[in-house]
């Protein structure tokens, strides 16, 4: 990882990044604050157990209404997506407002994307667990 | 020497090098297209695996001596030594005027060549076949797609992009109806007896709603469309980013949301993930096939999303209003 500026005809991440996650969010936060359609979870239904993603929509209203003990608690992978998030769009701001260089992956080792699959899945089972545990 | 050359991330060949020239020049692949030959050890762009050699004859072999290389900005072909690689991609010294110019004017390299742009996948799909078509466009779009756009063909009509967005479109709906039914059929198995054919006739009912909405939602999405892509260029026109035709706007939308759509068959969450995917394709697909700045491209996509719910919400709104005074009507009207 490197910090540099853009190169010429080269993808702003940032930008795109930023874009969409405020964007989604205020619609999420529309959606909610409107009371429409919340789709039940089928596998919650059917068996009893939740699912990977339960709570993910209560996560998101008590993150939103200020309650992060209890959006932490309902479902704790989606809690640290929501921080993650919210602290990727600060660093996106701060380095489009002040024009200042990027961080760049241009050159990842080899391991790096099986290691984060292997994360990414360990970090989903855990949750899963939880979640069973929780009875959320 | 016979070469191996990528194609929509398969691996075509081998090709003698006569029938690579003629590839290239056919437009099929171009100086950016990953080749191996015999005792190269990796996979290389064809400009640097020949360096001096990339370019092909035009469509008259005869009047392009052997080796020279296209101007992007010209399309026309000059000797090695005349030529310059700028971000890649090929300029000759005559160029230079509208070169500078274009970089004055809009902070980029201009880059008229369309021959460069051969793709998706599914621009290929005679060659490649249906189902390796629509697999490899749907990886690249969500995978890379700065890659794909810098290659995607901005012209050559909306069928094309069309069709793949309606392959996704019943893909999304089938499985949608698919899971639907699937439910039922569970909820069904787990019911006690006593309500089980009371439960099979409201499932009998259910199956037909998912039909009937599965083909509303199919037209309805060919619609949504045209209206999408025609707000967002509306949006890109106001501005000043429209700098190609509806026609490009109209491709990327295909191409970007319908990969998305594709991943509505993982369960649950696949659809909400497939639009947002789709939307930070959108907005990466317009930078590179209007030759805009992703900012402002960010900012057309992002314009066209809110104005698009707030047409969808007015419309909600007014439906909830009718049923309302339809239901009233019936029961004798306010009191």
């Amino acid at each position: 990882m490197v910090w540099r500026k853009l190169r010429s005809g080269e993808t702003d991440h940032e930008a795109v990044w930023l874009g969409v996650s405020v964007t989604s969010l205020v619609l999420a936060k529309c959606w909610l604050w409107m009371g429409f359609f919340q789709p039940s979870c089928v596998f919650h239904t059917v068996t009893g157990c939740p699912c990977p993603t339960c709570g993910a929509t209560r996560c998101v209203r008590f993150a939103l209404g200020g309650d992060f003990g209890a959006a932490l608690a309902i479902n704790p992978l989606f809690f640290t997506i929501l921080v993650a998030i919210v602290l990727y769009d600060i660093y996106a701001a701060t380095v489009l407002a002040l024009r200042l260089p990027r961080l760049c992956a241009d050159t990842l080792p080899p391991w790096a994307g099986k290691a984060g699959r292997l994360a990414a899945g360990i970090a989903l089972a855990v949750n899963w667990a939880w979640l069973i545990w929780r009875g959320v | 020497m016979n070469w191996y050359y990528d194609l929509g991330g398969q691996r075509q060949g081998p090709v003698p090098e006569a029938e690579l020239d003629r590839l290239l020049a056919a437009g099929t692949i171009n100086v950016n297209t990953l080749v191996w030959s015999e005792g190269m050890a990796n996979w290389t762009p064809l400009r640097e695996a020949r360096p001096t050699g990339s370019a092909a004859p035009a469509t008259t072999p005869a009047a392009v001596p052997e080796g020279w290389v296209r101007c992007t900005a010209t399309g026309r072909y000059f000797p090695p030594s005349q030529i310059v690689y700028l971000d890649g991609k090929a300029y000759s010294a005559e160029a230079k005027a509208g070169i500078v110019q274009g970089v004055i004017q809009g902070g980029e390299l201009p880059d008229n060549d369309e021959s460069l742009r051969t793709g998706p996948a599914w621009e290929q799909r005679a060659q490649l076949g249906f189902s390796k078509a629509i697999w490899e466009t749907i990886k690249a779009v969500l995978m890379d797609p700065s890659r794909t756009f810098e290659t995607m063909k901005r012209a050559g009509g909306i069928g094309t992009p069309l069709g793949f967005f309606f392959v996704a479109v019943v893909v999304c709906v089938v499985f949608s109806a698919l899971y639907g039914v699937l439910f039922q059929g569970v909820i069904l198995s787990i019911a006690p007896a006593e309500t089980r054919q009371q439960m099979a006739v409201m499932a009998g009912a259910g199956a037909f709603f998912h039909l009937i909405r599965s083909v509303f939602l199919a037209v309805l999405l060919v619609v949504i469309s045209f209206i999408g892509s025609g707000i967002l260029h509306l949006v890109l026109m106001m501005l000043s980013g429209a700098r190609q035709k509806f026609e490009t706007s109209y491709r990327t939308f295909c191409y970007t949301m319908g990969a998305g759509l594709s991943l509505s068959v993982i369960p649950m969450c696949g659809v909400l993930i497939g639009l947002i995917w789709g939307l930070v394709g959108l907005c990466i697909g317009l930078a590179k096939t209007q030759g805009i700045e992703t900012g402002r491209s960010v900012g057309a996509v992002l314009i066209s999303v809110v104005v698009g719910c707030l047409v969808c919400c007015t419309l909600y709104m007014l439906l909830v209003g009718v049923i309302i005074a339809g239901v009233a009507g019936m029961s004798g009207g306010f009191k």
